[in-house]
């Protein structure tokens, strides 16, 4: 800031009328001194005072005024009175001002509207209570305030809902519930009452799963009784159908456990080439839901093409060197690959699966399934060794049976257990499916996205409030509409291809983000105001306390300079008598 | 007043009287009529019946009262009579003024003319007999309570009406309005068979729930003119209705099967349904038939008594028609049972009928013709009245067995076994026993020394003949033996020996022969040269090329290892007779246990055991697999197609459909969604066959969707109910594997593909 105590707000640009002003100021001159009349002086005196009127009026000047903020404690909804009154007794001189929707105290002022908060946000040196919403608190340029949060309401103070969550798969509903009494939560689904938890009083978390059979965008009720009230609330729940995999299996000899896994995964549309030996030169090949292709040898077109490769031991040792390689870039580059049995000798394939293996005498598992049936299985008397790298999916007593590793962006999975057909030829095709399709899922190759969109904010989103949100994209600039509308989007400054935007949450309801370059999609659901209250205080809180002032700030004002325009009226004034002095002066 | 007066008086007087009676009189007979309708109202429904039994009874009344009161032959007497009889001051003399004074005498006449003075001042205040309050007050308390019984009735009739409104949303529609044409009234009148004696009704409902195979009579009336007009059975079959009239059309069906229906019928070229119904069909449940007084298994002994009384309990929903009882006898054992069945009436009641029936039978074993080891097996049938095929119930099998105390005969199997050795070896536990005995006896002091030492010893021979037979087994000869006795008078032991063996013979068992089941040859005897041989002899090198035999050590068909146990348990058995001719049985115990043990072990030894049959594979050759010319041989392929089954592709989108339109509140159906509603009606409709309690209610607000039939303010209520049935129909898929989605940063991409493996 400059040491000037004027600024201006010119309505011409400066030198336009510097040069004008000089223009008039030496015609006038020239024409008063050439008029033989008396009060020469006092004439160009007046002239002068002409001058600087219009200019005045022109130029309209501001005077800077030095001025010590005043400071104040915001008090927002939920605040707690006597958390305010020992501030006021520690700062007495702190100004109370209140938001509109919360209590009124004593001697407070109610801000009129949040967008003051600019003027006067910079004073505020306390927010008690639920604070300020995310765009509120953008408009406090200097934020210098220490937040005390009020008390939570009664309700479900987070949730979260695994996703993608898919048609026929369980999938988990968790959060935290601050029951004021002892409640009772209840998830109701399109069908019903799907699972109910009661909880008691004081902070817990809880947990529903639910099985959705049909894909589509729809709405579960979360129904809770807080205060004696019924609170149901809308849970959005997205639920999408599986695609298909392109999947390999390679065999040196047929096995009821391969014949059934083919079977399953048949069935269920995946593309599917299976591979295995009848004889030393002879091959018996099966092609489900794709065409035939040539499955020879592993050639890095092939290994590119598939997803997920299945193969044993004894084909994966027999595979020459260039096959090897192919394969290994293939894995590097994505492909994940399922031993189904490792061999005694591991080393021959610790090339693909670098494990530390530890023979057990265990060779059989009591696993439990998620329908809580039971089953004895074989499994392969070894321990699979903990390490980094090893991520588990199935595991029994801590012992791991099925796990993979990463190699690269790819992924080499194993399953220890054997005879898991027997399952399904029991019936229970669903505990079946539990024991191969994570392990397939997750090892299979994930597909490639030219975009990904995430919105940065916290579950739910309100009406009228701002959504941030996030794309990664491929090296395209994407061009991203909210539901038809197009919405521009920035590039981070410092990392390539990050991508950011900010929309406004529309009406209630399901909306989406999309990317017209290709089907990129998420959708969104924007809950009705006055829903999810606890969650909507916890957000906050954590939001003003990630802007609040570190605690060392001294609490005290701030100097801040305060620019107040000089009436236009003063100079019109001063023009008036100037000018009639001139009129008078001939007179006289 | 003069005469003529006072007769006017008088005539005034009854034309009074008749008048305020027949007032009262009208009163009473209203109020009766109006009682009379009011409660006829409750209970016969229509009106001209109801107003002529409301006229009757006021007529009754009416006449009933005008008799009692004489009104319509009323005389002056009367009034006279009345006269006297109220006012005293007439003094009797009333009936005076209606006289003429002709016919009186001077007194009456004076009389006459007193009374009429008096009857002068009396006229004005006379007052004639009447209950006309009365008949009011009793008018009015059936005034009152003809609108209370009629209002219950207009209730009714109000709730009635209401209902059928529910029923037929159809009838609503204006009655002139001939734009469209609706169902007026729909009478379904149901006919049960005829064996389940129930009377034909009408449905109160067009749900009709109805016996099987009842006739069922629809009866649709239209407000106006329809052609075409249909029942659709359960979504699939149509049946034309039969125009009776021009807008009436009927329909009869017989109807076995539960389902559902709706009526169809066009109109100025449009196609109008009605809501889905309900059939449901109460199947005629079989009979239910159980014994209740036996046990499924009894057991008989001849002497027991042999009438068994069977109570049956017998019932079923509509009526039985018949029952039996089925008895089998057999008789015999093995190969030569023979069976032999016969149907037996219940003999109380004699005739089955009725919805529940006990009946007893009494079955007597000997006139049956069982005797004893025969069984005799029956069950009860029982047999209901339907038409045609009759449903019938039998029980459990019940078993009477009359035992056989004449021989029972217990058969242990031994398996599959084949007995190399005939079961003899009970012969040393004989002797074991026998010789326990002894010691016990010789304990108690119950033998004479002398006794014990005659006892011991034959038990000593008796376990000497017993070696003497397992000594055949290993090839020994009779007289050859080892040890002393075999050296001292062989050939006297040995013929006296035989002759033992033959009084043996006679009493042991048929078996204790040297080749009883002929395992070797009979031959064998024909070579018997005898001879030992001489162990100092080198061994011959053309052993293995001749036929030897004599050589106690080969001559048997024993194993080697039971041999060795045989031989163990001969010289046991020789150390037990030492002791037992030594009279010291106690001694000899020892030996003779040990004897049984390794008797009863070759005994086990030498049984066969034939092994379950099943392919024993021979050994694979490893370095031959896989090796054959295979070149003939192409590669097989397979390739198959399984389109992805999506079971109930309607009913999907309209549940996505629904879900938006409760979603976004809607209240109208979009025309373009309609379709998808009819789909999924369609599907819901296949499902609606099978149980149609649980989805017709969805099926008909599917089509009162798909029609835009719903009100705007209920059309989230429907929606609700709809999503809720199809989320249900739609039947759970086990999961299954998907692509992941993975849009990670290209920096993290190509640093992953550029990571080396650990173990380079």
């Amino acid at each position: 800031m400059n040491n000037s105590p004027f600024t201006f707000d010119p309505l011409f640009p400066v030198w336009t009328i510097t040069v004008m002003t000089i223009l008039l100021f030496v015609f006038i001159l020239w024409k008063e001194v050439r008029r033989k009349q008396r009060f020469l002086t006092m004439r160009i005196i007046a002239q002068l005072l002409i001058i600087i009127s219009i200019l005045g009026l022109v130029l309209r000047p501001f005077i800077y005024e030095e001025k010590k903020s005043p400071d104040s404690i915001l008090l927002t909804r939920g605040y707690s009175t006597s958390k305010v009154d020992s501030l006021l007794k520690k700062y007495p001189k702190l100004h109370i001002i209140t938001t509109d929707n919360a209590s009124t105290y004593s001697n407070s002022e109610v801000l009129p509207n949040l967008q003051d908060l600019s003027s006067i946000g910079d004073g505020i040196r306390f927010i008690v209570g639920e604070g300020l919403s995310h765009d509120a608190l953008e408009l406090i340029s200097v934020k210098s305030f220490r937040f005390i949060p009020g008390k939570s309401p009664g309700g479900v103070s987070q949730l979260f809902i695994n996703k993608p969550v898919r048609v026929s798969q369980f999938s988990s509903i968790h959060g935290t519930f601050n029951a004021l009494d002892n409640s009772k939560l209840k998830l109701v689904g399109p069908s019903g009452p799907e699972d109910s938890i009661s909880l008691k009083k004081g902070v817990s978390n809880f947990s529903f799963s639910i099985k959705p059979r049909q894909a589509g965008l729809f709405i579960y009720e979360l129904t809770s009784q807080v205060n004696g009230n019924t609170i149901t609330e809308k849970v959005p729940i997205e639920v999408v159908l599986e695609k298909k995999l392109s999947i390999l299996i390679l065999q040196k000899f047929p096995t009821a456990e391969i014949r059934y896994l083919k079977n399953y995964l048949a069935e269920k549309g995946h593309k599917l080439a299976v591979r295995y030996q009848t004889s030393k030169t002879n091959f018996k090949y099966e092609f489900a839901n794709c065409q035939s292709y040539k499955i020879e040898r592993i050639t890095p077109e092939l290994a590119s093409s598939i997803d997920l490769l299945i193969v044993d031991s004894q084909v994966l040792t027999e595979l020459n060197s260039s096959e090897k390689a192919a394969l290994e870039n293939a894995i590097r580059s994505g492909l994940g690959v399922i031993i189904p049995d490792i061999p005694e000798k591991e080393k021959t394939i610790t090339q693909f699966l670098p494990l530390k293996l530890k023979p057990v005498a265990l060779d059989t598992v009591h696993l439990q399934t998620h329908n809580s049936r039971q089953y004895v299985l074989p499994v392969q008397p070894v321990l699979i060794m903990v390490e980094p790298a090893l991520q588990s999916i199935t595991t029994h007593h801590g012992r791991i049976l099925s796990g993979y590793i990463f190699a690269g962006a790819g992924k080499v999975a194993f399953q220890l257990l054997k005879e898991t057909y027997r399952i399904r030829l029991e019936g229970n095709v669903d505990d079946y499916a539990s024991i191969w399709s994570p392990l397939i899922e997750k090892t299979a190759r994930a597909a490639k996205q030219n975009f990904k969109i995430s919105i940065d904010n916290s579950f739910p989103y309100f009406p009228d409030e701002s959504l941030f949100i996030n794309i990664i994209s491929s090296g395209l600039k994407p061009s991203v509409y909210t539901d038809k509308t197009f919405l521009p989007v920035q590039e981070d400054v410092i990392i390539d291809d990050s991508w950011n935007g900010k929309s406004w949450a529309g009406a209630p309801g399901w909306h989406s983000f999309s990317i017209k370059q290709d089907t990129t999609k998420i959708n969104y659901f924007v809950s009705e105001k006055g829903e999810w209250s606890a969650s909507r205080f916890n957000n906050q809180v954590k939001e003003n306390f990630l802007n609040e002032a570190s605690t060392d700030q001294p609490i005290d004002g701030k100097t801040v300079y305060t620019s107040k325009e000089i009436s236009p009226f003063l100079f019109f004034l001063l023009f008036l008598i100037s000018s009639g002095f001139l009129w008078l002066a001939p007179k006289i | 007043m003069s005469t003529e007066k006072a007769r006017y008086s008088l005539e005034k007087l009854k034309t009074r009287y008749i008048f305020l009676r027949l007032v009262e009189i009208i009163l009473l007979a209203v109020a009766t009529a109006l009682l009379t309708k009011a409660i006829a109202n409750l209970v016969i429904p229509t009106s001209p019946l109801m107003i002529f039994l409301a006229i009757i009874a006021g007529a009754v009344v009416l006449f009933t009262r005008l008799s009692h009161y004489r009104l319509l032959n009323l005389t002056s007497d009367f009034f006279a009579s009345y006269l006297n009889k109220t006012y005293p001051q007439l003094k009797e003399s009333a009936d005076l003024l209606t006289r003429d004074d002709e016919n009186l005498t001077t007194l009456q006449q004076l009389q006459k003319t007193q009374t009429l003075n008096q009857f002068n001042i009396l006229y004005p205040e006379i007052r004639l007999p009447n209950h006309i309050l009365q008949s009011a007050g009793i008018l009015s308390v059936c005034v009152i309570a003809y609108f209370l019984l009629s209002s219950f009735k207009v209730t009714n009739r109000t709730s009635i009406t209401e209902k059928k409104r529910n029923t037929f949303t159809e009838n609503s529609a204006g009655i002139n309005d001939t734009t469209t044409s609706t169902i007026r009234s729909l009478t379904i009148v149901l006919t049960p068979p005829v064996y389940t004696r129930l009377k034909a009704f009408t449905s109160p409902t067009n749900n009709l729930i109805f016996p099987e195979g009842s006739m069922v009579n629809w009866r649709a009336e239209f407000t106006n003119e329809v052609t075409s007009p249909k029942i659709i059975f359960s979504g699939r079959d149509s049946s034309s209705l039969v125009n009776s009239s021009r807008v009436v059309s009927t329909f009869q069906k017989k109807i076995n099967e539960s389902g559902f229906y709706q009526v169809q019928w066009s109109y100025k070229s449009k196609i109008y349904r009605s809501d889905y119904f309900k059939i449901e069909v109460i199947k005629d449940q079989p009979p239910k038939a159980g014994i209740t007084n036996l046990a499924q298994f009894t057991r008989l002994r001849f002497a027991d008594n042999l009438t068994i009384d069977v109570n049956a309990s017998l019932a079923d929903d509509y009526g039985l028609d018949r029952a039996h009882i089925i008895a089998t006898v057999s008789k015999g054992s093995g190969e030569s049972v023979k069976f032999r069945e016969e149907k037996l009436f219940f003999t109380n009641p004699s005739r089955i009928s009725g919805k529940q029936v006990n009946a007893t039978l009494t079955l007597d074993l000997l006139k049956l013709g069982l005797e004893p080891g025969d069984e005799l097996y029956f069950y009860a049938e029982a047999f209901d009245n339907k038409t045609p095929v009759p449903n019938h119930h039998r029980t459990e099998t019940f078993f009477i067995a009359l035992q056989d105390t004449a021989a029972e005969v217990t058969t242990i199997d031994q398996g599959l076994g084949v007995d190399l050795l005939p079961e003899y070896f009970r012969s040393q536990r004989q002797i074991i026993i026998d010789t326990e005995k002894l010691l016990k006896e010789r304990k108690l002091n119950q033998v004479t020394t002398k006794e014990f030492n005659a006892t011991s010893n034959e038990l000593g021979y008796d376990q000497k003949v017993l070696r003497l037979r397992y000594g055949q087994f290993m090839g020994e000869e009779a007289d050859s033996g080892i040890g002393i006795e075999a050296a001292a008078g062989a050939v006297e032991e040995s013929e006296h020996e035989k002759d033992e063996k033959d009084i043996m013979k006679q009493y042991g068992h048929d078996h204790d022969t040297e080749n009883e089941h002929n395992l070797v040859d009979q031959k064998k005897e024909s070579h018997d040269h005898g001879g030992i041989k001489d162990p100092g002899e080198k061994e011959d090198p053309l052993k293995d090329f001749i036929h030897q035999h004599d050589n106690s050590e080969e001559a048997t068909f024993l194993f080697q290892s039971v041999r060795a146990k045989l031989k163990a348990a001969l010289s046991l058995m020789w150390d037990s007779e030492l002791q037992l001719r030594l009279y010291q049985p106690a001694k000899s115990l020892p030996y003779q246990y040990q004897a049984l043990k390794l008797l009863k072990e070759i005994s086990n030894d030498s049984r066969i055991y034939v092994h379950r049959s099943g392919f024993d594979p021979p050994p694979l050759k490893e370095d031959k697999r896989l090796t054959a010319d295979l070149t003939e041989i192409r590669n097989m392929t397979n390739r198959y197609i399984n389109p992805p089954v999506q079971r109930y592709p309607g009913i999907r989108l309209a549940l996505t459909l629904t879900e938006k339109m409760i979603q976004e509140n809607s209240s109208i159906v979009p025309s373009e969604s309609q379709r998808i509603f009819t789909l999924a009606g369609q599907e819901l409709s296949l499902e609606a066959i099978e149980q149609p309690g649980l989805y017709l209610r969805s099926l008909s607000l599917l089509r009162t969707l798909a029609n835009q039939e719903v009100k705007p303010e209920d059309m989230k209520k429907i929606l609700l109910e709809v999503r809720k049935t199809l989320w249900t129909v739609i039947p759970p898929v086990s999961i299954s594997p998907s692509v992941r989605p993975a849009a990670i940063h290209m920096l993290d991409q190509k640093f992953l593909e550029s990571l080396k493996g650990r173990n380079e």
